[in-house]
């Protein structure tokens, strides 16, 4: 996949062996192909790769634990079946507040959006493992396709009323020259903000742990102790981040959603 | 950085779609509905639990309105036997009282009867007594014995003096 290197520069070829390279901070998001079964479909390279492997492990655990939560699904609950209630009860209070009664119909997908950000997030704490939302390809593809569905909606819901949206009602009507070009690429930039916003806390954190753990492997048993203290906190950090972001684009998603249903 | 290399994008875009949309369907079909409808199983056993308690105190107060207005009833009764027994108790009390006075104050009066008859007798024998005793007084004091009619006059002169 990537690393064939068709010709390029030497400068390319240098960076190439320097993202190859175990060491290197950005050597964990390179996407490698596991196995040789290549899969091409109208000349697409689609073949497993690492990437897609953690978005497989991301989704069998959350539904693993989901069912081995649920599974006695007793009236008194125990303790893993109140933490599986308790993501349910979450998106289900999310989606309630911030979009109403008409964001019922959208609970199965911002459910399924959190819990797989979420364990996607999580899973990628694991050493060795791999960040599949620190990919911008990742976020971004589910940040435009949230983009789509919403502003699909607030036209079916509204018609052509819905261009309303880009202009703040009462506003004296000259400001529409300053404000509707605001409004528009406000608009047109959430699907970036979005996506960046997930894709570079996970990128920064992951950076972060592989450039500390250099420093403990570089200074040794003795000198390594700060790095490894240091990381330990980090480590407790990114969780919290972790959480944060699949919360954060979870409820900026219903944010969008009771925009496109209630314009403002 | 790796993440802007978009050779591998079809790949990432192509798994995650499919990933995705099978756990998507995996949810709605499978984890979704047992996780809500344990949730709404719970809500509606709290819901009927509360409904039969209420029920149940209902049922508790009637008892103990129909407990309490049996419990007047009965002490209503209760009071009015006493009240019917007491008084039959008097009436058969005074009547045995009156009875018993009756009886009483007859004997009574018999017993005084008696006692007068025997007292009047007494006294007829006091004065023949008296008689006999001033005919052998006056024998002794003087010799001579007196008629028994003059005794009796003397006698009866000397008590009608003393009790004069």
């Amino acid at each position: 996949m990537a690393s064939d290197s068709n010709g390029g520069g030497i400068g390319e070829e240098l960076e190439q062996q320097v993202h190859e390279s175990p060491f290197h901070p950005m050597e964990q998001f390179e996407v490698r192909q596991i196995g040789n079964v290549d899969i091409f479909i109208f000349g697409l390279d689609l073949s497993f790769t690492n990437a897609s492997l953690w978005m497989v492990i991301s989704a069998v655990v959350a539904t693993g634990f989901l069912l081995f939560a649920m599974r006695g699904s007793a009236i008194v609950p125990t303790r893993l079946q109140v933490v599986a209630e308790g993501l349910y009860g979450l998106v289900a209070s999310m989606v309630r507040d911030n979009v109403g009664n008409e964001g019922r119909p959208f609970f199965p997908f911002i459910f399924t959006l959190f819990v797989f950000i979420l364990f996607a997030n999580t899973l990628a704490l694991i050493p060795g493992s791999f960040a599949v939302t620190a990919q911008i390809v990742v976020t971004f593809l589910m940040a435009i396709l949230i983009f789509v569905t919403v502003t699909v909606i607030g036209f079916m819901r509204h018609g052509w009323h819905f261009f309303r949206f880009f202009f703040p009602e009462g506003a004296p009507a000259w400001t529409a020259v300053i404000l509707i070009p605001i409004e528009v690429v406000s608009y047109l930039s959430r699907p970036i903000s979005l996506s960046v916003r997930l894709f570079a806390n996970m990128t920064v954190g992951h950076v972060l742990f592989k450039i500390l753990a250099g420093f403990v492997i570089l200074l040794g048993v003795v000198g390594g102790i700060l790095p490894l203290a240091v990381l330990v906190g980090i480590t407790a950090l990114e969780l919290l981040v972790a959480v944060l972001q699949a919360y954060v684009f979870t409820i900026l998603t219903c944010v969008y959603l009771h925009d496109a249903i209630h314009m403002h | 950085m790796p993440q802007f290399d978009m050779s591998t994008a079809p790949s990432q875009i192509f798994w995650l779609l499919v990933v995705f949309g099978l756990l998507y369907l995996t949810f709605v079909k499978v984890v979704l509905p047992k996780v809500g409808g344990v949730i709404e199983m719970r809500s509606n056993k709290i819901e009927g639990d509360l409904a039969r308690a209420q029920s149940l105190k209902d049922e508790a107060e009637e008892a103990v309105a129909a407990y309490e207005k049996a419990l007047a009833a009965a002490r209503a009764e209760a009071s009015q036997i006493l009240h019917e027994a007491a008084g039959a108790t008097r009436q058969q009390l005074e009547a045995e009282t009156a009875t018993f006075e009756k009886d009483l104050n007859e004997k009574v009066q018999a017993a005084q009867a008696r006692i007068a008859a025997a007292e009047a007798e007494a006294r007829s024998y006091l004065q023949e007594i008296a008689v006999a005793a001033a005919g052998l007084t006056t024998e002794k004091l003087i010799g001579l014995v007196p008629s028994e009619a003059d005794a009796k006059a003397a006698v009866e002169r000397a008590t009608a003096g003393a009790a004069s």
